[in-house]
Formats: C-alpha cells, sequence, structure tokens
C-alpha cells in the first residue's frame, strides 16, 4: 500500500494518534544517501593503548609498581603520527612471539595509516562511569540513564525504518525504545529463501503461477492477507495490540529486496577476502558481520547496523590481551572498509568505532587494568577533512575542560568537558538526523562543539 | 477501598486455589492490607523526615528516581515495623545511623501513608476501563503457551459452563505437564542464561567448567565408551550428561514446582539437581539413598549396541559431600548460588573481586538495580583519589556498602567456581581489609564459633535472600516478563505525569498481592503463575481510552519466539517447520542462544515477517493434503469438510449444504490456528471463503484449460505438498505412508484452495502473536 493510501486508512481509523514513529517512509523504497555502522569494542578498551598514547609517563606511582607507575607500558613513537591523529606503539610484552609483535604493529600502522585521513578522532570523553551497561548506554546513546535509542537505532528509525533490516544488530547497545525494529542477519542463504515465500523450486510455487505472472494464486493470499490487516486495525479494541498491528502493517506496506542480499553477499565474498585483508584467520567474526551489513546496505535492506568485538575487558594481562584485540578490531574495521569500497557505497558510510569506557592509566596486581571512565571514539565518515583530533585528557589520562570549536584544552570560561552527550549531538548533526520528531523526545545537550569541522 | 483491588484480591485469593495463608513473613506490598483498611495515619515528623533524607533519592511523590528505588507498592511496604526496621538497618545509604528508633518509624509512618494509602485509591479504580477476555480465549492462550497445545474437548466445556473457576482449575491440570516446566525453566533462563552451556550452544560447554581434580568422571561417558570418538552411544551420552549439568540450577525451580516446594529453593537448596547421567560425573549422595532413578519404555540412547533407558528428564536432589580437591567435606550447596554454572557465566576477576556476582544477585534475586545507586560520583567519575576508593572515598561507599558484602561472601568460590576455602594458607587468597565482610542488608555474617557460616557464607546468603521481600517481587517479575512478553513498568520518574504513576501504581500493586499470594501458599511458584494469568494484564481485550491513558502495558500480545511457536505449529498443525532446527534461523527470527545473543526479539522486523510468511508457505503446503489422510476424529484442520466438499457441483451450481460445511470448516481453523471466535455468518469468515472460492475457480478452471497455461497444471499436489510422509515435531520426514493412505493428486483442487486458506492464517498476525 502506498503512503497515502496508508495515511488515509489510519485517518479513518483514528490511528494516527498511536504511531507517529512507524508510518512508512515514501523515500525507503530508493537508496538511502548515508548509511551509519558502529563498532563496539565490547568490555571497555584503552585509549592509552590506542589513539591517546600516553607513553612511558609513570604517572601513577602509587596505585601501581608496574611499568614504574606508568601509563603506558611503551614509549611513544613519534613516527606514528598522521596530522593531529596519534597512535601507541606494540609493547613486547603484547606476546613472546615476533611474529605476533610484527602482526600487531602491522594492523595498527596499516589502519591509522591508510585511514587517518578519513577520520576524526575524539579524545578525552568523559563517560562519568565505570559500569559496563552504563558505558554502554551513555557512548551509544548519549545519556547515562535508559531509555534512549543507540545513535545507529535512532538514525535508522529516522530515516528508514520500515526496511526490512532497517537496523541489523550484531550485539552492543541496541536498545531501540521500539522505535524500529532490530534485525539479526546471520544466514544469508535462508534470508535468500526468503525473498520469494511461495518459491518451491526453480520458478515453480508452492500455490501455482504461471511463467508471466498472469496467474499468481499466491498474490490472492497477499491481497487477502493486506485487507484482513486493514480491518484488523480498525477493529482493534486493545491499545498494545493496535500499536503491534500498525507495526505490522508498516513493515509489509515496505517492498523487499531481499533475493538482492546473497547476490550481494556472493559477490563481497568473492572479491574482498577475509584472508587477504590483512592477515589470514584474523578477526573472523567482524569480518563475516561486515559481509552481510555491506550486502544488506548495498541491496537497500538496511540503513545502519552495530558490529561487535569482545575481548576488551582486561582487568588482568592487559597488554597480552588488549593489543591483539585491538590488532584485530582495526582489521575488522580495515575489511569493512574494503567492503564498503567494493559495494561503492564507502563514500556514503559513516562508521563510529568506540567502547564502554576506558581503563586505569596504571596496571593492577595482575598486570591488568580496570575501569576507567575517560575514553575515546574514532569516526571514518566522508566529511573527514583529515588527521584531526578533537578533545584531549590530560597527561594522566583525565578529562579536562576544552575549548568548543578548537577541541583543544583550555580553561575558558566557555570551556566545557566533553561528555558522550556531547559527541552523540554533533553525530547526530553529522549524520543529518538532528532536527527531527525523534530529537524532541530524545534531546541532547546542544552545546555546540565543533566535532567534525 | 477501592472496590477494585479488593475484588482482584478476592478474586485472586479464591482463583488461587491451595492458598494455606499460612505465611506470616515480611513479604511486601502495599495491597497486604488484608482487611483493606487504609495503612497509618499522616505523620507530620515523618514527613519532615521524609522531605529531608530521603526525597532526594526517592522523590518528592515516592515514585523514585534514578538514584533511588520507588516507595509507592515497595516490598518492605508491608507494615510500619517492617519498613522501620529497614530504615533502621540501610537508610539512609552510607549514614544509616542519621535516622534510626522514632525517626524510623515516623518516616515508615509516613511513606505508609503518603505512597501507599491514597494511591492505593486511584490504583483501585485504574484497572476499571479494562474489559478482560472470556476465559474460553485466556484457557487457549493459556494452554498454547504453558502447555504446548490446544484445550481438550472436556476443558473447553467446563470453562465455557463454569467460567473462570473452572478456567482455575483446567490452569492447575495443565500445569502439571512437562511442557509448563520446560516453559518454566525458559522464563528462567532468560535472566539466568545458563543455557549458553548446552550442548547445542557449546560442545561439553557445562562438562568442561567443572574442575578435573574435583570430579574426575565429568567425562564419564570417554571411560565407560572407549574407542571412537566418533561412536554414536558415546555421544548421545556425552550430549545428555552435559545437559544434565548444565541444566542443574535451572532443575532446581522444576523440582520445586513439580514437587509443591517451595520456590526459594532457588537460592537456598542445600543439595544440586541430578539425573543419572550428571550422577555419573558427580558421584554425589542422594538424599533419598532408596530412591532410583526412572526409565523410560523406549531406550533413551540406542547405539552401537547399547541400550541406555535412564530418563534424562528425572532429576533428584543430591550433595556432593566427598572429598574435593581442595575441600574434604564436599561442597555447602546453596541452590543456584554455588551452582559452577552460575558462577561461571558471572565470573569474576582479581581485581572485581566477585562485584559482578554481586550485581547479578542483586538483580536477579532481589529485582534490585545496583547501579542506580550512583551515590555522589564526581564529574569525572575517577573518584577524589584515595588508595581505597571503595571504602573511603564517600562517592564510591555509597554503593559498595550495599554491594560489596554480598561480593565478599562469594570469596570460597573462585573465578572459575571452584570451591576452594580462603585463607593464609590456601591457594585462594581473600583480602579482607580494603573490602566490606560479607553479609547482606547491614546485616554481617556471623563467621565463627558453632553458628559461624564462615565455610558456607553462601548458605547464609541463600536463607537470607529467600526471607527478603525483594525475592518475591523478583520472582513475580521474572515470571511476569516470561508470561505477559513484556518487563513490569519502571518507577515513573520525577516528570511522569499522574497517569503514569497510577498506571505504575495499579501494576505494583497487583504483582504485589499475586506475590503474596504465592507466598501464602507455600511458596509454590504455581500460585503466582495463576495470578499473573488471570490478572488484567494477561487477559485485557479492551480498554477504554477516555478512563485510561497509558495502556501500553495492558494486554500479554507478545510476539512469540521461535520455540513457541515451534510448539504452535505441533499444536495446531501436529508437526513442525524444519527451518527452526537452524540455529542461526532461530536467532534471525529472534531467538536467543544465551550466549552472544542473550536477548529476544520483541518486535519484529520485515525480516522476520517474511520468515513468518515462508514458514506459512511450506506449512501449509505439507498440512493440507496430509490432515486429510487422517479419520476425522484425528484431525487438526478439516473436522468439516472432506477432498470432494466442492461448493459448487459439475454444472457450476451452487451447492449451499457444502458451501455451509466450508464455511463451518472456515471458522473452525480461524479458532484453532489464531484464537478467533467467529460466526460463520461473519465478515471473517466470508473474507476467508473468498479466498477459498477464488483460489479453487482459477484452479478448476486451469486443469480444465491445461495447455492455455505454462507451466502446465497438473491435477498432482507439488511433491512437497503431497501427503506422502509422517512428519515430526522438528518438521522431518519420519516415514512413509502407508501407499493406500497417502493423497498424491488434487483434481478438484479443492487441497490447493485449502493450501491457500492455511497460509493465509499462518501467515496472519494473530498465530506469530499470542
Amino acid at each position: 500500500m502506498k503512503r497515502r493510501n496508508f495515511l488515509q486508512l489510519m485517518a479513518a481509523t483514528g490511528m494516527t494518534a498511536h504511531m507517529p514513529l512507524w508510518s512508512p517512509k515514501a523515500h525507503a523504497a530508493t537508496a538511502l544517501d548515508k548509511y551509519l555502522v558502529v563498532v563496539n569494542a565490547s568490555g571497555g578498551w584503552d585509549p592509552t593503548s590506542l589513539c591517546d598514547p600516553k607513553g612511558l609517563n609513570q604517572a601513577y606511582p602509587d596505585q601501581s609498581d608496574r611499568h614504574e607507575g606508568s601509563t603506558n607500558s611503551v614509549a611513544i613513537d613519534p613516527t606514528k603520527q598522521i596530522g593531529d591523529i596519534r597512535w601507541s606503539a606494540v609493547p613486547e610484552t603484547a606476546s613472546n612471539n615476533v611474529d605476533v609483535l610484527t602482526r600487531i604493529t602491522e594492523q595498527f600502522d596499516g589502519f591509522f595509516t591508510t585511514y587517518a585521513n578519513r577520520m576524526t578522532v575524539i579524545n578525552g570523553i568523559d563517560t562519568g562511569t565505570n559500569n559496563h551497561d552504563s558505558g554502554n548506554r551513555a557512548i551509544w546513546s548519549g545519556n547515562l540513564d535508559a531509555g534512549y535509542p543507540s545513535i545507529s537505532a535512532y538514525y535508522a528509525a529516522t530515516v528508514a525504518p520500515n526496511l526490512p533490516m532497517a537496523f541489523i544488530s550484531n550485539g552492543g547497545y541496541d536498545f531501540t525504545d521500539s522505535l524500529v525494529p532490530r534485525a539479526r542477519a546471520s544466514n544469508a542463504d535462508f534470508i535468500d529463501q526468503l525473498a520469494d515465500p511461495n518459491k518451491y523450486y526453480n520458478d515453480i510455487g508452492f500455490l501455482y503461477r504461471d511463467s508471466t505472472r498472469t496467474i499468481n494464486q499466491y498474490d490472492r493470499v497477499k491481497e487477502a492477507r493486506a485487507a484482513r490487516l486493514a480491518r484488523q486495525i480498525e477493529n482493534e479494541t486493545l491499545p498494545l495490540r493496535r500499536k503491534q498491528l500498525s507495526q505490522l502493517f508498516g513493515i509489509r506496506s515496505e517492498e523487499s529486496n531481499l533475493g538482492e542480499l546473497s547476490v550481494h553477499l556472493d559477490d563481497i565474498k568473492a572479491n574482498v577476502i577475509p584472508d587477504e585483508n590483512w592477515h589470514e584467520n584474523r578477526s573472523d567474526s567482524l569480518k563475516n558481520q561486515a559481509q552481510v551489513v555491506v550486502a544488506a546496505f548495498k541491496s537497500n535492506l538496511a540503513a545502519s547496523a552495530n558490529l561487535n568485538i569482545g575481548g576488551f575487558d582486561t582487568h588482568g594481562n592487559h597488554d597480552s590481551s588488549a593489543y591483539p584485540q585491538l590488532g584485530d578490531l582495526l582489521e575488522g574495521v580495515h575489511y569493512l572498509m574494503a567492503a564498503l569500497e567494493f559495494a561503492g557505497i564507502a563514500n556514503k558510510t559513516t562508521v563510529i568505532i568506540g567502547s564502554d569506557f576506558g581503563r586505569t592509566p596504571y596496571y593492577n596486581s595482575g598486570n591488568g587494568k580496570d575501569h576507567w571512565p575517560v575514553t575515546s571514539m574514532m569516526v571514518i565518515h566522508p566529511t573527514a577533512t583529515g588527521g584531526r583530533v578533537f578533545g584531549a585528557s590530560t597527561s594522566d589520562f583525565n578529562s579536562q575542560t576544552i575549548n568548543l570549536q578548537t577541541g583543544i584544552a583550555g580553561t575558558g570560561a566557555n570551556d566545557l568537558i566533553l561528555t558522550p552527550e556531547h559527541v552523540n549531538y554533533s553525530l547526530r548533526t553529522l549524520l543529518g538526523v538532528n532536527n527531527n520528531v525523534l530529537a524532541e523526545s530524545y534531546p541532547l545537550a546542544s552545546d555546540a562543539f565543533n566535532i567534525f569541522a | 477501598m477501592k472496590k477494585g483491588i479488593l475484588a482482584f484480591l478476592a478474586v485472586s485469593l479464591l482463583l488461587l486455589s491451595g492458598c494455606k495463608n499460612e505465611y506470616s513473613g515480611n513479604v511486601g506490598g502495599a495491597s497486604n492490607g488484608g482487611d483493606g483498611s487504609l495503612p497509618g495515619i499522616f505523620n507530620e515528623e515523618g514527613k519532615r523526615q521524609y522531605d529531608t533524607q530521603c526525597a532526594s533519592c526517592h522523590g518528592v511523590d515516592g515514585n523514585g528516581t534514578s538514584i533511588g528505588s520507588p516507595l509507592v507498592a515497595c516490598a518492605t511496604c508491608t507494615s510500619v515495623e517492617v519498613l522501620a526496621d529497614e530504615i533502621t538497618r540501610t537508610m539512609p545509604i552510607s549514614k544509616t545511623e542519621q535516622c534510626v528508633d522514632q525517626c524510623a518509624t515516623d518516616t515508615a509512618e509516613y511513606i505508609l501513608y503518603a505512597f501507599n494509602g491514597s494511591n492505593l485509591s486511584a490504583a483501585a479504580t485504574a484497572l476499571n476501563g479494562v474489559t478482560n477476555e472470556d476465559a474460553v480465549l485466556t484457557l487457549r492462550k493459556a494452554t498454547l503457551q504453558l502447555a504446548g497445545r490446544l484445550p481438550t474437548t472436556t476443558e473447553t466445556s467446563a470453562v465455557q459452563s463454569e467460567g473462570d473457576s473452572a478456567l482455575s482449575s483446567v490452569l492447575d491440570v495443565l500445569m502439571n505437564e512437562p511442557v509448563f516446566y520446560e516453559r518454566l525453566m525458559e522464563f528462567f533462563n532468560e535472566q539466568l542464561l545458563t543455557d549458553k552451556y548446552l550442548s547445542s550452544n557449546l560442545y561439553e560447554g557445562g562438562i568442561n567448567l567443572l574442575d578435573n581434580d574435583d570430579y574426575p568422571n565429568r567425562k564419564w561417558y570417554e571411560t565407560a565408551y572407549p574407542g571412537d570418538e566418533l561412536s554414536s552411544i558415546r555421544s548421545c551420552v556425552r550430549t545428555i550428561t552435559n545437559d544434565a549439568v548444565s541444566r542443574a540450577p535451572l532443575e532446581l525451580i522444576r523440582y520445586a514446582a513439580m514437587s509443591d516446594l517451595s520456590h526459594t529453593l532457588y537460592v537456598n537448596a542445600d543439595y544440586m539437581m541430578v539425573n543419572w547421567y550428571s550422577q555419573q560425573v558427580y558421584d554425589a549422595e542422594l538424599l533419598d539413598p532408596a530412591v532410583t532413578f526412572a526409565q523410560t519404555t523406549d531406550p533413551v540412547c540406542d547405539e552401537n549396541d547399547v541400550q541406555l533407558y535412564y530418563d534424562p528428564t528425572d532429576f533428584k536432589p543430591a550433595r556432593i559431600t566427598r572429598a574435593l580437591e581442595h575441600e574434604t567435606g564436599g561442597v555447602p550447596h546453596a541452590g543456584a548460588l554455588t551452582s559452577p554454572m552460575f558462577l561461571n557465566r558471572y565470573p569474576t576477576t582479581l581485581t572485581n573481586r566477585n562485584r559482578h556476582r554481586s550485581r547479578i544477585v542483586f538483580d536477579y534475586f532481589m529485582d534490585t538495580d545496583i547501579l542506580q545507586i550512583e551515590g555522589d560520583r564526581p564529574g569525572d567519575g575517577t573518584g577524589n583519589g584515595s588508595a581505597n576508593p571503595t571504602l573511603l572515598d564517600p562517592a564510591c561507599y555509597a554503593c559498595h556498602q550495599v554491594m560489596d558484602p554480598v561480593a565478599t561472601a562469594f570469596q570460597h568460590w573462585t573465578d572459575r567456581g571452584q570451591y576452594i576455602v580462603t585463607g593464609s594458607t590456601s591457594s585462594n587468597q581473600w583480602d579482607s581489609s580494603d573490602i566490606e565482610p560479607a553479609g547482606l542488608n547491614g546485616k554481617t555474617i556471623p563467621l565463627s564459633g558453632a553458628d559461624g557460616y564462615f565455610r558456607n557464607m553462601l548458605q547464609w546468603l541463600g536463607t537470607q535472600i529467600s526471607n527478603d521481600p525483594r525475592y518475591v517481587r523478583a520472582t513475580v517479575r521474572t515470571l511476569y516478563t516470561g508470561l505477559i512478553g513484556s518487563d513490569p513498568l519502571l518507577a515513573p520518574g520525577e516528570d511522569a505525569s499522574e497517569d503514569e504513576q497510577l498506571a505504575y501504581t495499579s501494576q505494583r500493586t497487583i504483582l504485589n498481592a499475586i506475590g503474596q499470594a504465592m507466598v501464602a501458599d507455600g511458596w509454590r511458584i504455581k500460585t503466582a503463575v495463576k495470578g499473573i494469568i488471570l490478572s488484567s494484564y494477561y487477559r485485557a481485550i479492551a480498554i477504554d481510552e477516555a478512563k485510561l491513558i497509558v495502556t501500553d502495558h495492558i494486554g500479554s500480545s507478545q510476539f512469540l519466539s521461535p520455540e513457541q511457536v515451534q510448539r504452535k505449529l505441533n499444536a495446531t498443525l501436529g508437526f513442525g517447520w524444519d527451518e527452526f532446527r537452524s540455529e542461526d534461523n532461530r536467532i534471525m527470527y529472534g531467538g536467543m542462544d544465551s550466549d552472544s545473543i542473550t536477548e529476544r526479539i520483541t518486535e519484529p522486523s520485515g525480516l522476520v515477517i517474511a520468515i513468518q510468511d515462508r514458514m506459512a508457505s511450506e506449512m501449509a503446503c505439507r498440512a493440507a493434503a496430509l490432515d486429510f489422510t487422517r479419520s476425522v476424529d484425528k484431525r487438526k484442520l478439516f473436522v468439516d469438510v472432506e477432498t470432494s466438499t466442492d461448493p459448487r457441483n459439475d454444472e457450476g451450481v451452487i451447492l449451499t449444504a457444502q458451501v455451509a460445511r466450508i464455511k463451518s470448516n472456515i471458522a473452525y481453523l480461524h479458532w484453532v490456528l489464531i484464537g478467533e471466535e467467529v460466526a460463520t455468518d461473519s465478515a471473517e469468515v466470508q473474507a476467508t471463503y473468498d479466498l477459498f472460492s477464488a483460489v479453487l475457480s482459477e484452479g478448476q478452471e486451469m486443469l480444465e484449460n491445461k495447455d492455455a497455461y505454462d507451466p502446465r497444471p497438473s491435477t498432482y499436489l507439488e511433491w512437497e505438498c503431497r501427503a506422502r510422509w509422517y512428519r515430526d515435531k522438528d518438521g522431518r520426514t519420519d516415514g512413509d505412508l502407508p501407499e493406500e493412505d497417502r493423497i498424491e493428486q488434487d483434481s478438484n483442487y479443492v487441497i490447493r484452495a485449502w493450501i491457500a486458506v492455511i497460509a493465509y492464517l499462518l501467515s496472519d498476525y494473530r498465530f506469530v502473536y499470542e
């Protein structure tokens, strides 16, 4: 049913007041001009081991005797810098195996040298919490308290809520507040079957259809179902069911391109070989997630997605756990970018990489690092001006007030500590979804941090 | 009071049959008024104390804030004495000395008056605008949900004639069926998530969590069935053994429910559950040494010339009393708390020091989100720099003084769930200098002396939890979420409207009443299940929106999980859908694996609806002809028609009697498949008949002019749609039908017209929302 007819039906049934957020979008059938991928490093990563290195600064001698009370276990390497973006060297304590150290170094250097010019690094974000759930929620919704949708759900709900897989979630913070359903896409072959529910084999249907589709008895089922759904909405007396029916109506009103998914997926698998980007058998989970997501974008089935990789909650043996995992995270994001490039939509896609919070700037007695509220995010986006860092933590890895325009630490009257709320506000602006009805329902402090200038 | 609440309570007490009213514990709930009188009087000093010391966290209206739980219908709002005791011991957090004795009493009186009196009046009228579905509809929904079947004719007749009282009796019966206990464990697994370790998710996932030195027979099947690693008998036994080990904590729930024992066993049982297979692992001491494990008629494992008949579902209580690697006296069991599955599902680290486990205990067993106690965390969240902030920094201590005593109680259980008592010479070291002593709610565990609990702190904790009013609330929450499909309402914030507060208050009041009925009935969990099913939250069918503004939480229409859909297909068609055998497919449909996917999808995406459509097409094709092969009394779908029942004769004349039979069968299908009561002359039946008729007419015309179509229509059904095979609960073919019973042709196109009808109904909203 077309949107006009849908709205007429809604008006006739008095439904409009109940479903402002789930009505079909007239533009959803056409390709989107922006996509969003959120990559969640689950468990709380250590920015000082990645994009906010502090080096051997011995900042916490009272808290730790490890590495002389230092923040990091490796010195800053001045060669690891492009523009304002610096990244950590890989300490020898990350592995006893030289090949592993080489691999991680390649992953770090390869990622930043390839993407620094398309990326904004945001440092010194104060999450205000050391708790996984709260931190994850704050980072990806902008709100420490429960109730706000993730940025990826919010984006999909704004631009194309009725696409069959509008918001693909592979984990991480994926609360939707019922704005848009979450979709999980783990079996592309099955999705292929779903494209044609009446397909038995070849062109033969369970219910008869001729080769020209002049006769298609399954269409009679669909027509009867659509008419019944309209009657159900009209007659339903329980608000909960009426809401569910209206959601179903929106979904069924949208054209589906499910059949294209496997075509694009096969294409990506054949041409963007995981083992060739960059190492064999590394980051397979992220690479697999990326393949389906990019194919779904390319098929106009999805608008946003969460990718998820765990292993960052490094309370013990931080170096040998965190650096290899960070390397695999970066390799997985590289694969995602390669797949987006191949699909021709890298220039339409924003990729945000973040985690629950940061880790202590000192090592505990088990050589691990515990929870710390200061963190970073990295955003690869089409409008990036290159090598930009916004915000800064102190040398001992605390948050500090920064200038709203320059992102440089300062003590001006208008300078503020950068929080996830500010970052999410800027991300909404970057994605062009900050001026709509949803923004009124989920407002964020609009302090004008100029993060993505 | 408040006729609505009194009426609900009266009905509850009548219907929750078996209530012994013997319970005298301190279970909470504002509806615990007994005679219906409002609690207390206005206490001015109490108000002053509340405004000064409590309102900043609990809200001026008692509805809570992000840092304080609501006090409306709160768990300890049972009486002035109970609440005053709670205040004395625990409030204000980190400043408990500030309100004791008269202050606590005054404040308690005010809280009961202000937030548990007048609000009850509002709550009483809150559901006045709700109309419940009739008892027969509730019967169908509950029977499908709890027993995975449709109600029998006898059950339906009884409920039709006797209404809710008969419904109550039928619920008692169906809650004794095996599927109910599976559902019960599913409800609790959605929280506990220990099914992560089932063989379907992880190879030897549960077995591998057991320490090999403690349980040298943990892989007993390798010795019992040596030889080829791929030995089928070994594989069969390994799967059952692993799943029994993995399911042990949830089996406590089943055991208590089956035996009419207290659900508190979930946290305080001084034993664990074993079946014959896991008993080989544990070599535990059965509580009743004379008891034997049940055996089945048919072998459970029958491979490699070995037959095993031990029933995998027959679990017995047992204790590990033999020496372990580090402890000579075995395990001091404390329900799920000491289960290696629980302890590994919620592991700890050197620096976490069981705080994660503590948070889970508060959440799962005491309905308390400890993270809401944020204290006065400084803006940058890094604390005041003290060397031991969890004890010395007030901002941290506010939360840690609540959390850490429970964390300390877990000290003898390692990160891998092994029991090693801490001590100076132990391999399990515990520094007690920088963490609160073990305890709960301001009580410290007595450690030394004859009554000391040093070695069995979790047994003390389990007992305390089982006596804590919050455990009632936590139990009802889990059941409510499982049955209704959504969580109970969160406490409204300061900005909440009166309508939102009213919705919360009324729901809280009713759920508390259900919890109290359960406790009064000897903590029988079935009593709470029944209470929720009989409530308007389960049965609402219509709401007067002029009277009620906040309504989305009323009614239990939930999107069915893949497991529920599979059960429904089995109940309605007699077999399942083979595509749901794949875990990937189940997850895509919104299922969970308790591992990386721990939350069900409750709002379907277009992808999920596409799966439903595919299911509808495939299952309709397979089901229609197959049903006609059965004798009429065994049929699931076609009770009024035969394959020869054509609405027209050869001359095209409408046969009224045939049409009536078809419409009657359509009405039956509406009831059986989608729970819709429709008359044969209703618009819905007519719409379905029109579909049937259109497909039939078109098909018959095609058969008469086969050469005019490409591909050429056939009198034969498509191969997949032919009735040639039996099908099993997983949707696989299950042997061939006798040749004489097979239906392969559809010469008058009637079967295919019915396939269209079945596909239409299986893809309906009401088939996947129940």
